[in-house]
């Protein structure tokens, strides 16, 4: 019997019946692309290194998975983290951690790509190369080990993971696909260093070994940017599971806190018949009920309203629903929230970010409260009831003021809600602000675990109304996030040490090992404290090798208006 | 306005999912098959179907029974033959009859 077969034999008998979720680890979902495996010189496995659910609600996989499966040499499988229970029973029964279409271990691939969307799935990453058969540290691995990728928003700082990849893609993928595919057409058999030192030569690609200065990529001609059209449809509830059309690339806010707009930019629109005609095809290639367009500021494509009305009345007859994340207020009329809300009432999603005028102008946020409040009466007077709200505590120069803001901002949402519906809720979400690299506010100070529990204490203490909820995210999480977000080298020691204490999947509160973290801290004698310091402008940063367009120069400047 | 019931096979591809997803799958393949359902009013409106007993995660069946509400009229031959060429391996329309 193959190995194949023995291990079919195991998952099937053994495994699959005693994990929750099996459904997690089968795969053949509709739209998923099984390809022969001896037939198919250039084996890619792509991963986003958390759950299935998590990971398959990530549209960079799904683009990713799309092109390269337009190859007819290359294929592209799949694998996610396991959930403990399946971690254990892959030990236990001796096998690898195999991908969802071949079942082929991640060892017998030519390249496995890991998006990097965010700093508590480090831990995963570094599990999934171990459970994969994978040596966890680049420079460990031989000549038929495969490559490993990083991708993703968290590259652009990515020295903290450095010392497990053998090469990262610094911004948009898929043009640099395709030149990879092909080096590894023409490098198949050769040597790892003569691999990776071609691959050092494409613009884009940082090499940690060879420590090279890289220039970010970015797609010029973003309509005609090859967009999956047959996206792969879970069985299990994916945490996004609809219809996705991306409309817009960057941003043109410049908010003075936001990574993803200071990273992504310039800003690029995909044309309006080309963002129907992918509606159309997604839409008829997966039966969706709901159609989301998305980018990082949607309000701000240049015809919403005539592309949220003509989708929103043709699809209105099929029942099928629209929603439009990432709106600003003021571009929110009457109507526009209707046209979002014709088949099923939706929910509005609003980040003012800072409770008081003066801080939002610290942080450059570009939002008035009148902007706020008029937005928010539209969405009732159309007919939706449920507004969210975003806020980050722990801005610089926050005071209490700034916080008791944020409870008679979301105090007066909430009556301008009574006035128009019983129903009316309002959820206020409060995160940590998180000094984030390349942004006008990569020098600050990030508060600490303390003062994040006790600024949350204050806002929930003054927000206890009826149909007024608040949540926050989980100071020892948003520690870790600020440590390696403007982390360095020394901290891949501190991920392999945290990962063999035990800790897993960080990023889901229920599983985030904090004390053990602290021990990993300790063993390495790495003071965590001190990657949330303020920072000298003048003193180099681990980043700096990262240059995305954007000098450091003008993030300074931009620091310092306001 | 007409009932059509069909049995449909869980097949091994499939075991693994759950009753509910499954019915999430169905509906899907409903709507790229475009067939003529009846909604439910109301709020939330959703596809008219009544679903049998729900099978146990893990196991496997050749004849898995639920009506499907339809708007209008529709041969069972012809619904069957659109659904089996929109459903995802491992489920199977084998029979539909109007009820
Ligand atoms: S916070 Fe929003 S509006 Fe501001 S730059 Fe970032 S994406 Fe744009």
């Amino acid at each position: 019997m193959c190995y194949n077969s023995i291990m079919n034999n195991i998952l099937e008998e053994k495994i699959l019946p005693n994990v929750m979720k099996p459904a997690r680890y089968v795969g053949n979902e509709l739209n998923a692309v099984h390809k022969d495996w001896d037939k198919t010189p250039i084996r890619v496995c792509l991963t986003y290194p958390d759950t299935y659910e998590i990971g398959m609600s990530n549209i960079g996989i799904q683009i990713l998975y799309y092109i390269l499966n337009q190859g007819p040499d290359v294929l592209a499988e799949r694998v996610f983290a396991p959930w403990p229970d399946m971690e254990e029973q892959l030990i236990s029964n001796n096998l690898p951690l195999f991908s969802l279409e071949s079942r082929k271990p991640l060892d017998q691939f030519d390249l496995l790509g890991i998006s990097l969307g965010h700093e508590l799935t480090y831990t995963n990453i570094v599990n999934m190369l171990s459970l994969g058969n994978i040596p966890v540290r680049a420079k460990d691995r031989r000549d038929k080990d495969p490559l490993v990728m990083g991708g993703g928003p968290c590259v652009f700082n990515p020295t903290p993971v450095e010392a497990f990849f053998d090469f990262f893609v610094i911004g948009e993928a898929e043009e640099i696909l395709p030149e990879m595919v092909d080096l590894f057409r023409k490098s198949k058999g050769e040597n790892r260093e003569l691999k990776i030192g071609e691959l050092a030569k494409i613009p884009g690609i940082y090499v940690p070994s060879l420590k090279n200065k890289v220039k970010k990529r970015f797609i010029k001609d973003f309509s005609n940017t090859p967009y999956p059209t047959k996206p792969i449809i879970p069985f299990i509830e994916a945490v996004h599971d609809r219809a996705v059309v991306e409309v817009m690339r960057g941003c043109k806010w410049g908010c003075k806190f936001c990574q993803a707009g200071w990273t992504t930019r310039p800003v690029r629109e995909r044309q309006m018949d080309k963002v129907i005609e992918l509606a159309d095809q997604i839409l008829k290639n997966t039966g969706y009920e709901e159609l989301s367009l998305v980018s990082l500021s949607t309000s701000d494509y240049s015809k919403i309203s005539e592309l949220a009305r003509t989708l929103a009345r043709k699809y209105e007859k099929k029942r099928i629903n629209m929603s439009l994340p990432s709106m600003r207020t003021n571009t929110f009329s009457v109507e526009l929230a209707k046209d979002v809300s014709r088949v099923r009432p939706s929910s509005v999603t609003l980040a003012p970010e800072a409770g008081t005028q003066r801080l939002r102008d610290v942080i450059g946020k570009q939002m008035s409260e009148e902007d706020i409040l008029q937005g928010v009466s539209a969405a009732f007077t159309a007919g939706m009831s449920a507004i969210k709200l975003y806020f980050m505590i722990g801005l610089p120069t926050e005071t209490d003021e700034d916080l008791l803001g944020i409870c008679q901002l979301a105090k007066k949402i909430l009556s301008i809600g009574r006035t128009k519906t019983k129903r009316a809720r309002v959820t206020v979400n409060l995160a940590t602000f998180i000094p984030k690299p390349h942004t006008p506010l990569q020098w600050e100070r990030q508060i600490t675990i303390e003062e994040t529990l006790a600024k949350q204490h204050l806002i929930k203490d003054n927000l206890k109304v009826r149909n007024l909820d608040v949540r926050w995210h989980q100071a020892e999480a948003s520690f870790l996030e600020g440590v390696f977000a403007r982390g360095d080298q020394k901290l891949a020691a501190v991920i392999e040490a945290a990962w063999q204490l035990g800790c897993r999947l960080d990023a889901w509160s229920e599983h985030l090992k904090f004390d053990l973290w602290q021990k990993a801290f300790a063993e390495c004698r790495i003071d965590p404290h001190d990657y949330l310091k303020a920072l000298d402008p003048k003193a180099p940063l681990a980043w700096d090798f990262i240059d995305t367009g954007i000098p450091k120069e003008v993030l300074l400047r931009a620091a310092n208006q306001g | 306005m007409q009932r059509i019931k069909v049995k449909y096979t869980k097949g091994e591809a499939v075991k693994y999912i759950s009753h509910r997803d499954l019915m999430r799958t169905f509906q899907r393949a409903i709507r790229r098959a475009e067939l003529p359902m009846a909604y439910s009013q109301g709020f939330n409106p959703h596809m008219k179907i009544s679903w049998g007993q729900a099978l146990k995660v893990g196991a496997t069946s050749s004849g898995e029974e639920a009506i499907l509400q339809i708007d209008g009229w529709l041969k069972p031959a012809e619904l069957m033959a659109k659904l089996n060429e929109k459903l995802p391996l491992g489920i199977e329309i084998v029979d539909a009859s109007v009820v």
